[in-house]
């Protein structure tokens, strides 16, 4: 097989990829939360300093238990969770959330939870900076229609001091001659 | 030189709540060449394609887990066994050493490579029942990555907004 290049290119739909692996939701989604177990012990395992061979020191267990537990394949115990999390350091609780929303962050996220908010800050900014260009863009909008508007009144305003200037000669009589006559 | 940016949202089933991985300042970009403004048309999904039906499942869940690591800014290895992710070879290129590694699910391989930026550059993925590499398949992830360095600048694309 080789790659595409710029001219045979092939186009690939990950859905139309896996349409035909008839995955099962549930077996799906307990695949997941199993691994996203796995992946809070690693990265504690990381944050902590300790490796696997330390680990399976500190247990007293075999390498290939620490293995799998941390596979993220085994569906761990409590037991097995407390154990591995005791002998790094920490300890835990069991902390729920609704659905969808975002994660509790751990311990060593602590820095990642200050640079969202700075990032957040700066993105409010951001928003609030275009937000203030674009209302000065609509004020000049505004002025300029009101300098419109305002001259427009000041040309009636002259047509209408002229018409009423063309017609002050004329008194009510010579009207009601000017009436007759016709 | 355009690159495909995958997201966890497009290896999971919709609706499945996976913990909503929030990224790190120093989350990894998990990327695949696109020979043009088209995120569908990602290199690593032609070899995807090419795999059978359980490799391709295996294909699926490999990528799932580095897609949720990549988000924690952490070392990929970290998170695998050393069976499971490895370093597959090095090369030299342009005076300059370079590594490939490899992440192992079931039969599939998954080669990638750390690039500038944060970039995680997937360069194939192969169904195997050995672990050494022939040659062909050593230089096909080397030509990827010969691209990808020599591409003076890159745009990202992703297939959802």
């Amino acid at each position: 097989m080789t790659y595409a290049n710029e001219t045979t290119h092939r186009r690939i739909d990950l859905a139309e990829l896996f349409a035909d692996l008839d995955i099962n939701p549930h077996e799906d989604w307990l695949h997941h939360k199993r691994e996203d177990a796995a992946i809070v012990l690693t990265s504690m395992l990381w944050d902590a300093g300790i490796s696997r061979a330390d680990l399976a020191k500190k247990l007293s267990w075999k390498p290939s238990r620490v293995t799998r537990a941390l596979s993220g394949k085994e569906n761990l115990t409590i037991n097995t969770l407390a154990e591995i999390i005791n002998a790094t350091g920490f300890d835990f609780d069991l902390r729920l959330r609704h659905r969808g929303e975002l994660r509790a962050m751990q311990p060593w996220e602590d820095a990642t939870i200050a640079d969202r908010k700075l990032a957040l800050a700066g993105k409010i900014l951001d928003e609030s900076k275009s937000i203030y260009i674009e209302a000065n863009n609509r004020l000049q909008e505004v002025q300029a229609m009101k300098a419109t508007t305002e001259a427009i009144n000041r040309m009636q305003f002259r047509k209408n001091k002229n018409y009423a200037k063309a017609y002050s000669g004329f008194n009510a009589s010579q009207i009601g001659q000017e009436k007759q006559a016709a | 030189m355009y690159l495909r940016r995958f997201r966890l949202a497009e290896f999971i089933k919709d609706g499945e709540d996976h913990g909503m991985y929030a990224e790190a300042h120093d989350a990894f970009k998990v990327c695949s060449i696109c020979p043009i403004d088209d995120p569908q048309t990602a290199e690593i999904l032609t070899a995807a394609a090419e795999l059978e039906r359980h490799d391709k499942a295996s294909f699926r869940m490999a990528m799932a887990k580095i897609l949720k690591i990549s988000t924690l800014g952490t070392p990929i290895k970290e998170h695998y066994d050393k069976k499971q992710c490895h370093e597959a070879f090095e090369f030299d290129y342009n005076g300059k050493h370079y590594t490939v590694w490899r992440i192992r699910n079931n039969d599939l391989r998954l080669l990638f490579f750390y690039g500038n930026d944060h970039i995680i550059l997937l360069t194939d993925a192969l169904a195997k029942r050995k672990d050494n590499f022939s040659q062909a398949e050593i230089n096909r992830s080397t030509e990827v990555i010969k691209r990808y360095l020599n591409a003076a600048t890159y745009t990202i694309i992703e297939e959802h907004k």
